[in-house]
């Protein structure tokens, strides 16, 4: 007789949002291994419908409070490009140093306090700061140059309010971006002892030949704009998503998993785009990476700390580039021609692509909107590793197993409550399975 | 602000319901409170809140509370002297709220000397931008007891 063994934790601890783990093991075999997001679904498509196009920036920020300058990004380049607007180079850069601040702030967030409690063999960043207190401290400063960002651009470090379409309500002063540069500098080098620290942590053996997909462009580590590409020959314009990539709604979830239509599970994030988008990285941050062995492609899901802190010193690093070379623009915001059409707008969130579509009628009124974040393009590729590692460890014991398994999800940073912003669900076709009442006693 | 004035702060969500009491109290008490405390508004974030208490001697902290109590009734707790449970403010992002920041103040030695919390039980959570009638009336009970600390 074969035994079986069930391992779930009911809350997920160290991510955004209510999400659970189940994994059920018959003998040597993993059976199934699911990520339940049981985060009610928010219905934000849905609220938008109606709504004036100005209203979509500040009105899907809120879908998360970690990263809203993703939504509010992908927000305004679907509606400029409708509009055909022509945004200012100062206003571009602007964008960027916005979105330096966010990635700042989210990634030292789960860099410090979230995930490298798994390595340094603690339950949470309060036992490591009793051990570890100076780098606790470097973490909440690194992090709070980030805010400061946000805030010198945003108003406000969470939820920001000075974005707009076309541009921002206001441009900050050339004095007030300088007062942030010599806190910049010190975040960078903080960044580079983040780096140094974390390379230096075991990382479990795991490797996955991913299918990985983010923003390209030429010139520039992508945050605003770029082409979508994969290590699979994929190079589409954004607009071009929904031909080559499908949502569906599976039972276990209040998230829609999205996949390729040829390739299936995919994955976006630091380890995507750092292995497509290397050359793109500051002369600065590619000299870190070389030195710590990470001038390569890296498929080791648990060593994506690495890359969010090598990421982490490219955002501080471009931060400064653009305060240093910052001058005031004429006027904050383009002018907009309004008219019907459909636009489309994909920026990198931390945690990956952030894909927006919008129908808007003559008045400028939005008839329809698809958000695609990317915690729901990873659900799949999250559930693929916990299969694959869950039974290349079976002979775990079920705690090891179990807090292995939960530091693998971890390595996504998942953010649950964007992945629940949708607009259908359809309860009455989709039963539970008789698992599920297992995983609920 | 001036460091040495005794600072509240109201933590919650305008949009969530009985969430938003921290922020709505805080605006009631800012022309009654301005010339004695500081007074500030906050989402929750545990890193923030640590940059807001620290190197302040005193700090009061309001927020909606998801508890064991029935909704409307107050909890109180002085976090200079005990820890607070965890589970009474499971919805800030990545679970790094006021509990986490409390703990790691504590553990890095940044913690006022006198914190305390004041905390209604809420019953709506969900999206809404009303209170419950059980915590608009305990609101109006704590805002009693905040003038009494304030002695005004």
């Amino acid at each position: 007789m074969t035994d079986t063994r069930t391992i779930k934790v009911d809350v997920l601890a160290r991510v955004e949002g209510e999400g659970s783990l189940y994994l059920k093991v018959e003998g040597d075999e993993v059976k199934e291994a699911r990520l339940k997001i049981f985060e009610p679904p928010r219905f934000f498509e849905a609220f938008l419908r109606g709504r004036d196009f100005h209203e979509a920036p500040d009105i899907t920020a809120r879908i998360c409070g970690i990263c809203p300058v993703a939504y509010q990004m992908s927000a305004c380049h679907a509606m400029e490009q409708i509009f055909g607007v022509d945004i200012d180079q100062t206003i571009r850069e602007l964008r960027r140093l916005l979105y330096c601040g966010e990635w700042i702030e989210s990634h030292v967030l789960h860099v410090y306090m979230l995930h490298a409690p798994d390595f340094m063999g603690y339950q949470s960043a309060i036992e490591m700061a009793a051990d570890h207190a100076s780098i606790v401290e470097r973490g909440l400063r690194l992090k709070k140059a980030g805010n400061q960002l946000m805030t010198l651009l945003g108003g406000r470090e969470v939820h920001p309010i000075n974005v707009k379409v076309g541009g921002f309500y206001k441009a900050p002063s050339k004095a007030d971006v300088k007062t942030l540069l010599e806190e910049l500098k010190w975040a960078r080098d903080a960044a580079e002892e983040t780096v140094r620290w974390v390379a230096q942590f075991d990382m479990p053996t795991f490797e996955k030949d991913y299918a990985f997909v983010a923003l390209h462009h030429p010139d520039e580590y992508p945050l605003n704009e770029g082409r979508l590409i994969s290590n699979r020959g994929l190079d589409i314009p954004i607009d071009d998503f929904f031909e080559h990539f499908e949502e569906s709604h599976v039972a276990h979830s209040n998230a829609l998993h999205a996949s390729h239509k040829e390739y299936g599970a995919y994955f976006v994030g630091p380890i995507a785009r750092y292995a497509l988008n290397y050359q793109q990285l500051s002369a600065y941050t590619r000299a870190v990476a070389a030195d710590i062995g990470f001038d390569r492609v890296c498929r080791n899901p648990f060593e994506s700390i690495v890359i969010r802190s090598l990421e982490t010193l490219y955002a501080c690093d471009e931060a400064i580039r653009i305060m240093e070379q910052y001058e005031e623009p004429l006027s904050p915001c383009a002018p907009l021609d309004v008219k019907a059409g459909v636009g489309f707008g994909c920026t990198e969130a931390p945690r990956g692509i952030c894909l927006h579509r919008y129908e808007v009628d003559e008045e400028g009124a939005i008839v329809d909107a698809r958000i695609v974040p990317p915690t729901s393009q990873n659900q799949k590729s999250i559930e693929d590793d916990l299969m694959q590692f869950a039974s290349a460890h079976i002979e775990l014991s079920d705690d090891d197993l179990t807090w292995q398994c939960e530091q693998a999800i971890r390595n996504y940073d998942p953010c649950i409550s964007c992945a629940t912003h949708f607009l259908k669900l359809d309860v009455e076709r989709l039963p539970a399975p008789k698992e599920d009442e297992d995983a609920t006693e | 602000m001036q460091q040495n004035k005794p600072l509240l702060i109201g933590v919650g969500q305008d949009f969530r319901g009985d969430d938003a009491m921290g922020l709505l109290l805080v605006r009631k008490l800012k022309p009654i409170l301005s010339s004695v405390w500081d007074l500030v508004e906050s989402n929750g974030d545990g890193t923030l809140l640590m940059e807001l208490w620290k190197d302040r001697e005193c700090v009061y902290i309001i927020d909606a509370v998801s508890g064991p109590k029935e909704p409307g009734e107050l909890y109180h707790f002085s976090a200079h002297e005990s820890i607070p449970p965890a589970d009474w403010f499971r919805t800030s992002t990545h679970h790094w709220g006021i509990a986490e920041a409390i703990e790691m103040s504590r553990v890095l030695q940044t913690l006022p000397k006198a914190l305390f919390f004041w905390g209604i039980e809420g019953r709506i959570f969900t999206h809404s931008d009303e209170l419950s009638p059980e915590v608009n009336a305990a609101m109006e009970e704590l805002e009693v007891l905040l003038l009494q600390h304030a002695q005004l």
